[in-house]
């Protein structure tokens, strides 16, 4: 069955008002870019009250997403994006439904003004490319061409499960990956095609890009503070701890928050831990410990490593959505017995400011939170915004070797998990 | 603007330090403003202050203490401030909850800064602050008052034991930041950083010029240094000559006293343009290092071919704003300014024409104009190329047998801040006709997000011990062995021969003599 391609005599879709407004205007397929380019001519030439209007692009961004309704909160979204960083939009959805198959486009710009004096308004565009019951080679086509040369392009995968046969065909093109595991409920499934992908385009990238491909998942961002606050605790110049203790640490003690009508205890670890595990790839790949053993049960993961000789016990644990928002980190204790017995906590609950870090000495190591404080801190929470995290990406980009580290032990402890037979 | 990757040395101690980006977090501190009835603290220090505060990148424990010698009390002082937020930062959101958190830290002392007593009130409330802020005794002492005051605040400092020498590194730490102008001349410049020097080591000296926080003064290195296609360009072969201009519509508002001793020469070129003119002419630094950064800084002004006085006139052009109009309305001449001598001599307007006599510059004249009262208020850099080397298009319409105008490159900073780059191309037709056209970055366009005030980076650099954005004193010291010999010569000449001032009505872009100056050198000055 061939491919329905929406067509249309001129003139280009819709006013040029319409389109400065931001509302979507239907556009033909096979000639987006030449009716974009209309309607950014007939608004450069428009005056006489309407204010004047500059275009502006530092890079590309294609949402990639299968869900239908995702249209309106996903345009809401790049509104909000385009704001901090100037970029041609690309929409690109990929929808199933029982009709035939068939691929239509529209355009929109996406403006604000600089400042409320000289009313010139800023504006950048946003295509949605929608293909109906169409594979990824038939919507990469049209994606593809409009990618505005010689600019970065950034793809953010909002779509699961993760498919790197999905990808494929966009892969090629991409300078940096944006996915998020916290959409996936499978775990081991998820992460090993997220390994695929970093490995298998890290080879293509060699040879055929100047920007190094990268990829990055939102939730290892939405960990950036609670890294940094573990990370700092051992840091003395923050905290009362010298990095010596991080030698003698044998137990870490993560809580994740449950879902909301789950708190009954019906919820499953699994896709719940995906940022909790992310921090313990992270923390046993960069201090070299080794898995030795995984087990789960309903809502809790248990892990032992081993750091030269010595035993680490790291648990997973689900608390109520009250003190952690679904999948999200509610606290981390990590206790170290050298050069002398510590404990720290780092907590958040909903509505507090940002992460909390106390530490603990001697006795009072065992009883956590009851006893004195030895020291405390607070650290930033960095918003959990879609659209901040985000923002975020767009800003740092780069290779993050740790990142991947995090995830290649991540998935040991998964497949470790699962031939235990308890996944 | 507030973090950086730790280094390989603190990861190696802490792995879980890798790739982060950590935020340069200030030291807790006590911030001492002296002059803070001044309109610097109401216009510019408050709101980088607070500003800073929004965007959590002061310390947790900090304390601000506002000194001059108007009587007020903390509470009147906060509130003159809130007010003064309202009216001058209006990029920063207020809002009355947030401000009354800072302001709990925002403390006044009524004070003579001659009198040891006083200051011996500061020093206690320092030590006040210290327990209830937990500033630790780090002070930060800004010198917002009249120049002329400098030397005794130092010396009152010391003799309360608030100013002393300390290592790099060592806590507590006291720090001082010293607005321009730093002297009057090179003998009074030496004779502050003596005193100066007697007791704070070179490291705790932050000499601002707030010029060096904009973000496109920032932006020149890294336009020249992070690509790779304009320092193949950026020497003497391609590059025909600089302007470098400021202008202010502004008069000399009411700071007719300080103009009056201090006139456009000490008040814009010795510093803010000087700067401007080191940034384009330096060599690629080692390093980012503060140091790095500052050697070649003071190393291209060393090679500013030296004026003596009797070159002073082929070289450099003054001149006095008389009455005329700016945006439609009548403004009186500066002799006729608030508190001005109706008889004065001083400068408002200074054009020159500079060569840094060194390899990269050998013989390309940097024209370098300031003035006030000018058509426009616009402060920019222009690189003009040389042109095309052979005419092709000569017999073009509107060529002409001068050929083609040059390409060039112009950073903008302010007021909209940007770069562009001029440069021809066909116009679209069946004839052969050339267009130049201007492709344009501004940062207002390109980046939706706020740029911070230059007092914010720079207030914030200081906290965090960063003084690559300060003047150094040897970098001082080279601007005004420069500006001594115009001075003196401007000096012997108002006795011998005074100027006939006023020489430019305001409203225009300065005296004659100005287009004549570079006019010598066949060019003319930008259309701006």
């Amino acid at each position: 069955m061939s491919t329905q391609t929406t067509t249309r005599e001129q003139p280009a879709g819709g006013s040029t008002e319409q389109f400065l407004s931001g509302k979507l205007a239907q556009v033909d397929i096979k000639k987006i870019e030449k009716e974009l380019k209309e309607l950014w001519r007939s608004a450069a030439q428009t005056d006489g009250g309407v204010a004047s209007v500059t275009r502006a692009c530092v890079m590309n961004l294609i949402l990639y997403s299968e869900d239908q309704d995702t249209e309106q909160s996903a345009s809401d979204l790049l509104d909000d994006i385009m704001l901090r960083h100037p970029c041609r939009a690309i929409l690109a959805l990929s929808t199933k439904s029982s009709g035939n198959p068939s691929l239509e486009a529209w355009v929109a710009a996406r403006c604000h003004l600089t400042d409320s004096k000289s009313m010139k308004q800023i504006c950048c565009e946003q295509i949605t490319v929608r293909g109906d019951n169409v594979n990824n080679d038939e919507l990469s086509s049209v994606v593809l061409p409009l990618v505005i040369s010689d600019l970065p392009l950034f793809m953010w995968w909002r779509a699961a499960p993760l498919s790197h046969e999905k990808l494929k065909p966009f892969l090629g093109w991409i300078d940096r990956m944006i996915v998020d595991s916290s959409c996936d409920r499978d775990s081991l499934q998820f992460f090993s095609e997220l390994l695929n992908i970093m490995n298998g385009q890290a080879q293509v990238q060699s040879v055929a890009h100047e920007i190094p491909f990268s990829c990055i998942d939102l939730n290892w961002r939405r960990s950036v503070s609670w890294r940094e606050s573990v990370a700092l605790a051992f840091d003395q110049r923050h905290s009362a701890l010298s990095p010596d203790y991080l030698a003698g640490i044998n137990n870490v003690e993560i809580s994740y928050g449950l879902p909301d009508d789950e708190k009954n205890g019906e919820a499953s670890w699994k896709g719940l831990t995906n940022q909790a595990l992310l921090i313990v790839g992270w923390i046993s790949s960069t201090l070299g410990w080794r898995l030795q053993k995984a087990a789960a049960d309903k809502q809790r993961v248990d892990l032992s490593f081993d750091s030269s000789g010595s035993k680490i016990s790291v648990s997973l644990v689900g608390v109520p959505s009250d003190q952690a928002g679904e999948g999200d980190i509610g606290s981390i204790l990590i206790r170290s017995e050298r050069p002398e017995k510590v404990s720290i906590v780092a907590t958040q609950h909903k509505g507090m400011p940002g992460i909390g870090v106390t530490c603990y000495r001697g006795d009072q190591a065992d009883r956590n939170q009851s006893g004195q404080a030895n020291c405390t801190s607070l650290f930033e929470l960095d918003e959990v915004a879609e659209s901040r995290l985000i923002d975020k990406e767009l800003e740092i980009p780069g290779v993050e070797p740790i990142f991947k580290r995090a995830v290649v032990s991540a998935v040991e402890i998964l497949k470790l998990l699962q031939s235990s037979g308890k996944s | 603007m507030s973090q950086s990757v730790a280094t390989q040395d603190v990861v190696k101690e802490n792995p879980l330090l890798e790739g982060m980006q950590i935020d340069r977090r200030a030291d807790p501190f006590a911030m001492v403003i002296l002059g803070a009835h001044g309109d610097l603290t109401k216009r510019k220090l408050l709101p980088a202050l607070y500003a800073l505060y929004l965007q959590d990148l002061l310390p947790k424990d900090f304390a601000i203490v506002g000194l001059s010698r108007t009587p007020m009390t903390d509470d009147a002082f906060r509130d003159f401030m809130g007010e003064s937020l309202k009216k001058y930062a209006s990029d920063i959101k207020f809002e009355q909850d947030t401000w009354d958190r800072f302001a709990k830290a925002l403390y006044y002392l009524p004070a003579d800064v001659s009198k040891k007593d006083d200051l011996q009130n500061l020093s206690n409330k320092l030590d006040q602050l210290k327990e209830k802020h937990g500033t630790l005794g780090n002070n930060i002492f800004y010198l917002s008052t009249a120049p002329s005051l400098y030397m005794t605040i130092v010396k009152g400092l010391a003799s309360v034991g608030l100013a002393k020498k300390a290592r790099p590194n060592q806590t507590p730490w006291p720090r001082i930041i010293v607005e321009k102008p730093f002297g009057h001349d090179l003998k009074s410049s030496e004779a502050l950083d003596e005193t100066i020097h007697e007791y704070f080591n070179e490291h705790q000296v932050y000499r601002i010029d707030h010029y060096l926080g904009k973000e496109t003064v920032q932006n020149i290195m890294v336009l020249r240094f992070a690509n790779g296609i304009f320092e193949p360009l950026w020497n003497h072969k391609y590059i025909d000559h600089v302007q470098i201009t400021n202008a202010e519509t502004l008069g000399v508002e009411d700071r007719g006293p300080y103009y009056e001793e201090a006139g456009a020469l000490r008040d814009m070129v010795q510093n803010h343009l000087m700067q401007l003119v080191s940034l384009v002419g330096m060599e690629p630094p080692i390093s980012m290092d503060a140091e790095a950064q500052r050697d070649e800084k003071v190393k291209v002004l060393r090679c500013l071919r030296p004026l003596d006085k009797e070159r002073v006139k082929d070289f450099v052009v003054r001149g006095q704003y008389g009455p005329g109009y700016i945006l439609g309305q009548n403004v009186p001449g500066y002799r006729q300014e608030d508190r001005v001598s109706p008889t004065s001599n001083v400068e408002t307007f200074v054009a020159t024409k500079l060569f840094i006599d060194n390899w990269r510059w050998a013989d390309v004249p940097f024209f370098v104009r300031s003035g006030k009262r000018l058509a426009k208020s616009i402060t920019e850099i222009a690189i003009q190329f040389k042109a095309a080397p052979l005419r092709l298009f000569k017999d073009l319409p509107g060529i002409g047998s001068e050929g083609l105008n040059p390409n060039t490159l112009v950073i903008q900073i302010q007021p909209d801040e940007g770069i562009s780059l001029k440069f021809a191309t066909k116009q679209p037709g069946q004839v052969n006709q050339i267009r130049w056209l201007n492709m344009d970055f501004k940062y207002g366009t390109a980046f939706g997000v706020r740029s911070p005030s230059a007092y914010e980076r720079l207030i914030h650099d200081c906290m965090l011990g960063d003084p690559s954005l300060f003047s150094r004193t040897d970098q001082v010291e080279v601007c005004w062995k420069f500006v001594d010999p115009i001075m003196a010569a401007w000096g012997e000449e108002n006795n011998s021969k005074p100027p006939k001032f006023p020489n430019y009505a305001a409203g225009s872009w300065g005296p004659d003599a100005s287009d004549e100056l570079i006019a010598s050198s066949n060019f003319a000055w930008r259309r701006l």
